[in-house]
């Protein structure tokens, strides 16, 4: 029975990782119009960025998250202006092309760099355990949770009540007619595109001491973010929490009692199976006008 | 301008049949039947993606689906090549029909991710179901297609290189005068319908869903077929053939050559297979110029080469037809 | 003799109704009008009829089957068509393309018509001329080879129109034919409608000038909020103090 709290929260851990990556992915496509593919790829930078700053700047663990969360937003902010922007009216499907072009050029670009060496972010909490109602959980692991759950609380926060994430709610549901009223639609998508990297980047650090950092780090957690905004609907907040942590936790229970090997398409087996019972999504969003 | 089109297409074929006796090089003819297995993958996709206007992700697991299917069944159950392979294009149509008929119903968007999920799906059944597919050590010693017999004293067997060519050489043929049937037809009407105003085309007494699943289904078929014929050729597969990477492969033949034109995905499938071969000296960057190309190509010419010639003015641009709304402006 | 029965019709989004409980009939040959404020729910009953949305109450009966729920294809087959308030037809085929595909539902060959040539001759010369006839029909020949997206903008209208027809519909529905048209283009959308209606083609129509629906409407349907508040002559309707409440209301509210 122990083993099975373990599994659960090792689940709850890794499905938290999903969701911020999964927010991110679904306020960018919410906002912008954009399936950001290499939204994978940023997640991945993250975690570079901040296994660079520890390792060779001696940067300890939450100074480095932090730096890391602000420079690849600053990227994000970057990548808005140079590459999204000029292609605001570009049908989505070519989009969809374009940000599969930047996630294979990043991936690959990376292993250039870096080459494919699987690195570990070296942090003190690895080997620390808490003790919780019995059980020893790595304190790592549970910063994912304490530090993603922050995290998601201060968006729905933000999101409902503070100026620019009224005007994010307002471009979300009709692009003119936030125009119109005056919104600056170009501050909102860079703030937006912004965020979303931050989160991702803050995933990819959290996960990093746990999981290995490697260029090819992030295609298999973009392709579940997928799976999560698929089932809990685009542009749906609720949805992708919800859907991450549930997720991550069925990862878990069946790669532990089912097979290993199911730990990477369970998610997306499931996916195909909610999507022959329930075609419009378990929130009815996605079906076809 | 038709007698000119029917003059220049039988040249070409001429040419095409006399290849091997002219070039003599057995790489070059080595590049000829994968650019051959390649054509026929670009133009089975380029029905779903390029004329009907729906993106998958998912032609990777017709592709191996059908090459399984048919090396199984030469090794496993001694059939005929020459019945393992309308096997495979069965095997590749009831996959078609599986992830067809649930995920179709999807936006756009969302059925392209769904067909990321399903070629992933297919992939890992590939690698984990080590009984049946070899698993990641893949399937060996796959036979060659079996001699024909016509008569009593002409055999056509299959074991050279140049005798493989002639062979995928029909199929692509076959695979071209098919799909160029299908899409001069009134369910190709349909289809750029769909494309081009999914709620339009509703309006007026289309169906949607019928005509999809039929777009994505022949793309399944003959996607297979090329499985089937890259099994028998390579004699050896396994699944790092047939990931999402492949499909991504495909897809960029069918955009770089001009989606939803006849005669894009062929440039585009020729062009992508002789390139990386002429880039070899570049083998680490590789992946990052894909990348790069992938992105400059639909953000400056998504129209691809076909887009180009018709841009440049040649006497050639006539003959390509129209092109898909969204494919022939610039940018933005 | 009815062509098309609404009785009860009702569509809910969520809590709110944007069509609650309407009736009305539209007879065989007549030009009904269907006009109200913006979001009347004028345009949600269209979507009704023609299968784009399921209604939630109510029953629509058309040509004597009850057609409630059918799914678009099945609804133009039928005979029942409609054309959108913004323009949508196949703007990046030519004008000619886009007639023929609006023949597709009528050209009933088998096997999905996968081997039906397009260009091959005999039955696809017929298709060739009746596309003629309905672009002459709708003042477009000119336009024949045209892009749909290169011709002025009436023109685009009156192409949707012939799409339509080319359906073979008894019945038409059309949404707003007239907006942003000049009044020389209003009259000559007038007189298309009077002659579609000559063809036997029953037409509701949705409107906002008022000229137009006065003028050719031999009855109208009112609605407010989703409600019918009234039906009859376009006499009856022009004194019709509901109608002049709900006009007004929306004015000051404007």
């Amino acid at each position: 029975m122990e083993t099975f709290f373990i599994h659960l929260a090792n689940g709850l851990a890794i499905g938290s990782s999903y969701v911020l990556i999964a927010l991110g992915f679904t306020l960018i496509f919410g906002i912008l119009d954009i399936i950001q593919l290499a939204h994978g790829e940023i997640y991945m930078l993250g975690a570079y960025c901040t296994y660079f700053l520890i390792s060779l700047a001696g940067v300890s663990f939450f100074p480095a998250l932090a730096i890391s969360a602000i420079v690849i937003a600053g990227v994000g902010l970057l990548l808005e202006r140079v590459l999204f922007r000029p292609l605001k009216n570009v049908p989505l499907l070519n989009v969809l092309l374009i940000t599969i072009g930047l996630s294979i050029f990043l991936q690959n670009g990376a292993t250039l760099l870096w080459t494919p060496e699987q690195r570990t972010i070296p942090t003190p909490y690895m080997t620390q355990t808490l003790r919780f109602l019995g059980l020893a959980i790595t304190v790592q692991r549970l910063l994912v949770v304490v530090v993603s759950v922050i995290l998601m609380i201060a968006v729905i926060f933000f999101i409902r009540h503070s100026r620019i994430g009224k005007a994010m709610r307002a471009v979300a549901q009709d692009k003119e007619g936030a125009a119109v009223a005056g919104i600056n639609i170009n501050l909102v998508r860079g703030f937006t595109l912004a965020v979303g990297c931050g989160l991702a980047a803050v995933a990819g650090s959290l996960v990093g001491p746990i999981y290995l950092v490697e260029p090819t780090m992030g295609a298999t957690p973009v392709f579940k973010a997928f799976v999560i905004v698929i089932l809990g609907g685009m542009g749906s907040v609720g949805g992708s929490i919800i859907g991450g942590l549930f997720l991550g936790v069925i990862e878990n229970l069946s790669a532990a009692y089912i097979s290993m090997a199911l730990k990477d398409t369970i998610s997306f087996v499931l996916m195909v199976v909610i999507l022959w019972v329930r075609p419009a999504g378990i929130f009815g969003k996605i079906l076809e006008e | 301008m038709r007698s000119i089109k029917g003059i220049s297409v039988f040249i070409i074929i001429v040419a095409l049949f006399a290849l091997p006796i002219v070039v003599k090089d057995s790489y070059f003819l080595y590049l000829a039947i994968l650019a051959g297995i390649f054509v026929i993958l670009a133009q089975s996709l380029n029905v779903i993606v390029g004329y009907t206007g729906q993106m998958s992700f998912c032609h990777s697991a017709f592709f191996g689906v059908g090459a399984y299917t048919s090396a199984l069944l030469t090794m496993n159950l001694k059939f005929s090549f020459w019945i393992a392979l309308p096997c495979a294009m069965i095997a590749g149509l009831i996959l078609g029909l599986l992830i067809g008929y649930p995920s179709l119903r999807l936006r756009g968007p969302y059925f392209a991710i769904v067909t990321v999920g399903c070629a992933e799906v297919v992939r890992s059944i590939l690698y984990n179901w080590v009984d049946l597919t070899g698993g990641p050590m893949g399937l060996p010693n796959i036979p060659p297609p079996d001699p024909i017999a016509l008569g009593n004293f002409i055999t056509l067997s299959f074991d050279s290189r140049q005798s493989y060519y002639y062979l995928v050489l029909v199929f692509a043929l076959f695979t071209q005068l098919i799909i160029v049937k299908v899409v001069n037809s009134k369910a190709g009407r349909a289809f750029v319908a769909i494309r081009e105003d999914e709620g339009f085309a509703r309006s007026i007494g289309i169906d949607i869903m019928g005509y999809k699943i039929l777009a994505f289904s022949i793309s399944a078929i003959f996607a297979a077929m090329a499985g089937s014929l890259y099994a028998h050729y390579i004699l050896f597969i396994s699944p790092v053939s047939f990931t999402i990477m492949e499909s991504i492969n495909v897809i960029l033949m069918v955009i770089v050559g001009g989606m939803g034109t006849i005669v894009g995905p062929i440039f585009g499938a020729i062009l992508l297979t002789a390139l990386p071969e002429m880039l070899r000296v570049l083998s680490d960057y590789r992946m990052v110029l894909y990348g790069l190309v992938l992105m400059m190509v639909m953000i400056f010419l998504p129209g691809g080469l076909v887009a180009a010639l018709k841009l440049s003015g040649s006497f050639l641009s006539g003959a390509f037809g129209r092109l898909p709304k969204g494919v022939s402006s610039v940018g933005s | 003799m009815s062509v098309l029965k609404v009785s009860n019709l009702s569509k809910h989004f969520g809590g709110l109704a944007a069509v609650g409980g309407v009736d009305f009939t539209v007879n065989t040959g007549e030009i009904v009008g269907l006009i109200g404020p913006n979001g009347a729910g004028k345009t949600t009953v269209f979507n009704l009829l023609t299968g784009v949305y399921v209604p939630t109450h109510g029953k629509i009966s058309f040509d004597g089957m009850d057609i409630t729920g059918w799914k678009s294809q099945k609804v133009v087959k039928q005979g029942l068509v409609r054309t959108f308030q913004q323009t949508r037809v196949l703007f990046s085929l030519p004008v000619m393309e886009n007639l023929l595909t609006g023949f597709h539902c009528r050209t009933g060959s088998g096997n999905w018509g996968l081997f039906w040539k397009r260009d091959s001759k005999g039955t696809e010369e017929s298709w060739h001329d009746k596309a003629l006839k309905i672009l002459a029909f709708v003042g477009l020949l000119d336009f024949k080879d045209e892009l749909a997206q290169n011709i002025p903008q009436d023109a685009q209208r009156r192409l949707a129109i012939a799409v339509a027809l080319a359906t073979q519909p008894k019945m038409l529905l059309l949404d707003e034919p007239t907006v942003g048209m000049n009044p020389s283009e209003t009259q000559e959308m007038i007189h298309l409608i009077g002659a579609i209606q000559e063809k036997g083609i029953t037409v509701l129509l949705i409107e906002h000038d008022m000229r137009v629906v006065m003028g050719i409407c031999e009855r109208i349907v009112v609605l407010n909020y989703g409600l019918k508040i009234a039906e009859g002559s376009p006499e009856e309707i022009r004194r019709n103090p509901e109608v002049i409440a709900a006009y007004l209301g929306s004015e000051e509210s404007a």
